[in-house]
């Protein structure tokens, strides 16, 4: 912009030499790589989580549809596991997902196709190994289970571990909560531990746990009171 | 929705984090709460990606994002934290710990000045003379008309200069 006034940090401005300095310096503070590269397994780590923001609707709606729908449920729930990804189908009515929490503004439709992506094919240069996480994840992939349940020979890492239990969440809720169990045990306040627990709430209430989801979701609002993934 | 309205997060987050981490930290954000709440800027940009109408640049419209982000922190930390501006080194004695602290000592120093101002000249400020936008960018991010834009930067710079000349800053 020419109108724009000249910036301090130009040589010719008349900003003391000191200030200039500072703004220099200023200009090269970045994240270390292992900043860098924890912020992006939380948030691809979230991804799943984000699905059910409004942590306490989650179980609220788990709850109702309990009461009034389980027929109803019974049967959307066989459609849904048929079409394995509901989540390509960000227009599709509520009724055919009763657990997801989709009425508010949380998530909106447009956001749905990045929330259903498969975290390590968007991940960044620096993100955490995509072959842990695949193999975690096609293990705990319910069509697998022969091989997969086997006990894999080493420790799956906090993100593959949260990358599974996500892949399981529409499909397979139950398996999903196993695998966040999992992490708990083996990480109990890891990097990725409010994730974890936000997930969690969110597999209880798929899974038709309503009270297990509800006291999950009072835990995590005591443990996570600041938390983006709690309800406002 | 269309391909186009698509936003790969991974790559959004690959060209931003540093711009993102760097303008939160100028904005007041402590060291020790940066990862948190660049990762909960990056939360939001993931979930507000329907809203994102491309009449900004992304990286102008996630500055935005992060100045909220920020704002909101401010107000949720303000009982939590209480730092002190006066934190510069009035003098230092040896050449070799002059040089090995220079640069944090600048950090600190620039990070003082920025906590004098009132938080809509700071974020002006802070944009377009840390982060280089133009002040046309700067108004988007802040939603703000280009005006006011100026005249915060304006306003800025003179408390800046007088903290700094009252501070005995000049070296």
């Amino acid at each position: 912009m020419s109108t724009d006034p000249e910036r301090w940090s130009s040589a010719s401005s008349d900003a003391p030499e000191t200030m200039r300095q500072m703004l220099e310096q200023a200009r090269q503070m970045r994240p270390t790589r292992e900043e860098s590269e924890r912020m992006l397994a939380r948030i691809q780590a979230s991804e799943g989580a984000l699905t059910a923001t409004s942590i306490g609707v989650a179980a609220a709606i788990a709850g109702a549809i309990a009461l009034v729908a389980t027929g109803v449920w019974t049967v959307r729930a066989a459609d849904t596991h048929d079409a394995l990804a509901p989540e390509v189908r960000p227009s599709a009515p509520l009724v055919e997902e009763p657990a997801r929490v989709t009425p508010s503004e949380r998530v909106e439709p447009a956001a749905a196709p990045l929330l259903a992506r498969e975290p390590h094919e968007n991940a960044a240069p620096q993100s955490e190994p995509a072959p842990t996480a695949e193999r975690v994840q096609n293990a705990a992939r319910p069509g697998n289970d022969g091989a997969a349940r086997g006990a894999p020979s080493a420790k799956p890492s906090e993100a593959a571990l949260l990358h599974a239990a996500r892949a399981e969440l529409s499909a397979n809720p139950t398996r999903a909560i196993e695998l966040l169990k999992v992490h708990r045990q083996e990480y109990p306040s890891g990097i990725l531990a409010e994730e974890r627990d936000a997930l969690l709430v969110e597999a209880l209430a798929r899974a038709g746990k309503a009270r297990a989801a509800a006291e999950e979701s009072e835990a995590f609002k005591s443990a996570h009171p600041d938390s983006a993934l709690r309800p406002k | 929705m269309s391909e186009a309205t698509r936003i790969e997060i991974g790559a959004v987050y690959a060209e931003n984090v540093r711009y993102v981490w760097r303008v939160l930290a100028h904005l007041g954000i402590p060291p020790s709460d940066l990862e948190d709440v660049c990762h909960d800027v990056f939360l939001v940009v993931q979930r507000r990606a329907g809203d994102f109408a491309g009449r900004s640049s992304i990286r102008t419209w996630i500055y935005g994002i992060a100045l909220r982000t920020a704002s909101d922190y401010r107000k949720r930390a303000f009982r939590r934290y209480e730092r002190s501006v006066d934190q510069v080194p009035e003098t230092l004695d040896s050449p070799t710990q002059h040089e090995a602290l220079e640069r944090g000592q600048l950090r600190d120093q620039l990070a003082g000045l920025l906590d004098r101002l009132p938080e809509a000249q700071r974020e002006v400020f802070v944009l377009y003379e840390v982060e280089e936008l133009a002040m046309r960018d700067v108004a988007e991010a802040l939603g703000c008309p280009l005006q006011t834009a100026y005249s915060r930067l304006h306003a800025a710079r003179r408390s800046l200069l007088d903290a700094f000349a009252g501070e005995g800053g000049a070296t």
